[in-house]
C-alpha cells in the first residue's frame, strides 16, 4: 500500500478579515486543488505494475504530516521543489525536515532545478 | 530513476547508520549495478591532511567493500575525500555518475545529530540524482 499525501497549509486567521473570499472559501479551494493533484497522481501511479495505491489528503504542515504517516512505513519518498540555496537555508525544505526526523528510510528525488 | 538504480554511491563512515544504509543499498543492487563507496571527512591537521585520519578512512572503505562482498555484491571505492560532507558526497556522486546516493542520517561523533539534516538536506540540492537517507 502506497499512500500519497498532499498537504494543505493550516488555516490561519488574522484579526481583520479583508474583503474577498472568506478563509473557509480559500481553504475549500485549496482542498479541491490538492485533491485534484492527489487524484491525478494516484491515477498515474496505478498505471505502473500491480501495486496497491491509496491516496490520503492531510491538512497541516507537510513535514509533520508526512512523518506522522511514515511512522509505520518501510520507506518514505518525497520530491524537492528546488528551494535549495539561501531560501532553503532560511525556510528549511520539507525534504530537509524529513531527513532530520525520518523514522524510516527516506528517498529524496530532486526536482529539475537541483544539482545542475 | 524509473527503474532500479544503475550506479549507486554509498557514503560510508562505519557508523551503525551507515551500515544500515549499506545493507539497504545492497538490497537494491542488481546484476550490473555499479556500487561505489565514498568516505568524506575533514581531516586537516596543521594545514595538511592528517595521515592517521586518512588511514582510518581507507580502513573504513575497505570494511565497506568487504561487507558488500559478503553479500555477493562487487563494489569499488573512490579515494578518501577531505572535504565538507555534503560537498564531498555531491562531488563524488557527480564523479561516478550516480543515479542514487545512499547515506545514513547520523554519522559518527556526538555532534553528528546536529549536522545530519544539513548533510542529507544540503546534498540533495547539489546532486542531480535521488538520495536515499537511512536512519
Amino acid at each position: 500500500m502506497v499512500p500519497f499525501i498532499e498537504s494543505l497549509p493550516e488555516p490561519w486567521v488574522v484579526g481583520l478579515t479583508p474583503p474577498g473570499p472568506s478563509v473557509e472559501e480559500v481553504c475549500e479551494r485549496a482542498r479541491g486543488a490538492a485533491q485534484n493533484i492527489l487524484d491525478s497522481s494516484v491515477r498515474a501511479a496505478r498505471e505502473g505494475p500491480g501495486l496497491e495505491i491509496k491516496g490520503e489528503l492531510a491538512e497541516g504542515r507537510a513535514a509533520h504530516k508526512l512523518l506522522d504517516a511514515a511512522r509505520d512505513a518501510d520507506l518514505l519518498v518525497v520530491g524537492t521543489r528546488g528551494r535549495g540555496g539561501f531560501a532553503g537555508l532560511l525556510l528549511g525544505s520539507v525534504s530537509q525536515q524529513c531527513a532530520h526526523h525520518a523514522p524510516c528510510p527516506l528517498v529524496i528525488v530532486p526536482g529539475p532545478e537541483d544539482g545542475r | 530513476m524509473s527503474r532500479s538504480p544503475r550506479r549507486i554511491l554509498i557514503g560510508y563512515d562505519g557508523s551503525d547508520c551507515a551500515r544500515r544504509a549499506l545493507e539497504l543499498a545492497a538490497s537494491l543492487a542488481q546484476d550490473g549495478t555499479k556500487v561505489t563507496l565514498a568516505n568524506v571527512a575533514e581531516v586537516m591537521s596543521f594545514g595538511l591532511p592528517d595521515p592517521f585520519a586518512v588511514a582510518e578512512q581507507k580502513r573504513l572503505l575497505a570494511e565497506g567493500n568487504e561487507l558488500l562482498a559478503a553479500r555477493g555484491i562487487p563494489s569499488g571505492s573512490i579515494d578518501p575525500l577531505n572535504a565538507d560532507a555534503a560537498d564531498g558526497l555531491a562531488w563524488a556522486a557527480k564523479k561516478v555518475g550516480a543515479d542514487l546516493l545512499v547515506v545514513g542520517t547520523h554519522s559518527r561523533g556526538p555532534l553528528a545529530r546536529l549536522a545530519l539534516g544539513s548533510v542529507a538536506g544540503t546534498v540533495v540540492h547539489r546532486v542531480p540524482c535521488s538520495v536515499l537517507v537511512v536512519p
